[in-house]
């Protein structure tokens, strides 16, 4: 009803018009405010105070109150000038929307009200962090992706050299997730690298940047670690998994290989430089571990050898 | 003493970083005298109906009066420091 209203009267303005008649002040100030009523853009007028003069229908339903509720109390003064802002809108028993704000300056006889406009985009934000997500988060195991890693990994390195706190980076590889798969099954692989991930999460803090950074590769940047407390975390993550494995009714013991490489502020080094020094140190210890599996295996075969 | 209450939703990585650069102009501008107190809404939603709060992020200096409610952009350090120190009244 409203917007026929406002149509008919734009018509009936530019017919008085084309008759060569000036349109009334009050048809000017009627059209205005029509299509202040009708804007899908939530529109709030504060003044220096940041007192609410008036709001448009498209403010109530954002804030979930009526303009009865609003003129006359405190917003509060609105800050967003020359760049649009995102709020989070918080409305009584109801779920809060985030929307972005723009403020104008409006000069008015004697006073200066402050104008602002705020656009719902709750959806855009959703769609926005299912995006991120999904750029930055390994589907399988929750963990960050390599690129979630190194973004991440990136900030925090940033952070050590204004702070002169040094970092481990741990490199772990799951051992014999191919036999696992091969044996088991995919889905029983998928499932070790999703324990193997809870078990980097329980040894790990909150703090430190853990993920699944290749098939069955993940890394750890221990944040604010000393230089001599690299093998307390890779022994600490050792003894959770033997834990793990004691606690597992498995067919099989899940097995992790570590490799470590220390960040030093004083000697600073890329993301990719650090995954690729631990990445060495890990594979020096599975190489390690593959030559005592053999020479233990060569002292069985030897013992039966002499038994028979 | 200047008291301020930071109404927030939720820590995550650009509320954090809002703390630390609204921290950092707090005591560059008010050095040890005053206090910072920080509410999230997720975690108290009660405190923020309480105190008529609509929007997040919002900065309200409680004291010396007259209380000043700042919605918004509070990076600005300029027009904030202005505006918390108006004597407007909210």
């Amino acid at each position: 009803m409203e917007e026929e209203k406002a149509t008919e009267f734009w018509l009936n303005e530019r017919s008085t018009m084309d008759q060569g008649e000036k349109p009334r002040v009050q048809d000017h100030e009627e059209f205005f405010r029509l299509i202040v009523e009708h804007s899908t853009d939530a529109i709030i007028c504060v003044d220096r105070g940041g007192f609410v003069r008036f709001l448009n229908p498209a403010a109530e339903h954002l804030f979930g109150r009526t303009s009865e509720q609003m003129v006359g109390n405190a917003f509060g003064f609105p800050m967003a000038f020359g760049i649009p802002l995102e709020l989070n809108i918080l409305r009584p028993g109801q779920e809060s929307r985030v929307a972005e704000m723009r403020v104008a300056e409006i000069a008015r006889q004697n006073e200066t009200l402050y104008m602002a406009n705020l656009r719902d985009i709750t959806e855009l934000v959703r769609l926005r962090e299912e995006l991120r997500t999904m750029a930055l988060i390994d589907d399988l195991t929750g963990l960050n992706n390599r690129r979630g890693f190194s973004t991440l990994g990136q900030q925090q390195l940033k952070l050590a050299d204004r702070t002169k706190r040094g970092m481990f980076l741990l490199f772990s590889d799951l051992d014999n997730l191919k036999w696992i798969n091969d044996t088991f099954g995919h889905h029983e692989g998928d499932q070790a690298l999703i324990e193997a991930a809870t078990i980097h999460r329980e040894t790990f803090r909150q703090s430190d940047i853990i993920a699944r950074v290749g098939g069955d590769e993940f890394a750890v940047l221990a944040v604010e670690a000393y230089q001599d407390s690299g093998d307390i975390l890779a022994a600490r993550l050792q003894e959770r998994l033997r834990t793990h494995n004691a606690q597992s009714n498995r067919r099989y013991k899940l097995s992790i290989s570590v490799g470590l490489d220390y960040y030093d502020p004083l000697s600073p080094r890329s993301i990719d430089e650090l995954l690729d020094r631990a990445d060495r140190s890990m594979y020096e210890q599975k190489q390690q571990k593959k030559q005592m599996r053999n020479s233990e295996r060569g002292i069985e075969k030897k013992k039966h050898g002499n038994t028979r | 003493m200047y008291t301020f209450l930071l109404y927030i939703t939720g820590r995550r990585q650009k509320t954090l970083a809002l703390i630390e650069a609204l921290k950092g102009f707090l005591s560059e501008r008010f050095k040890d005298q005053y206090s910072l107190e920080i509410i999230d809404v997720l975690e108290d939603p009660r405190r923020a109906e309480d105190d008529m709060i609509l929007a997040t992020p919002t900065l309200v200096k409680s004291a010396p009066l007259p209380i000043r409610k700042i919605i918004g952009d509070l990076r600005n350090s300029e027009d904030l420091f202005a505006l918390l120190n108006s004597t407007d009244h909210t």
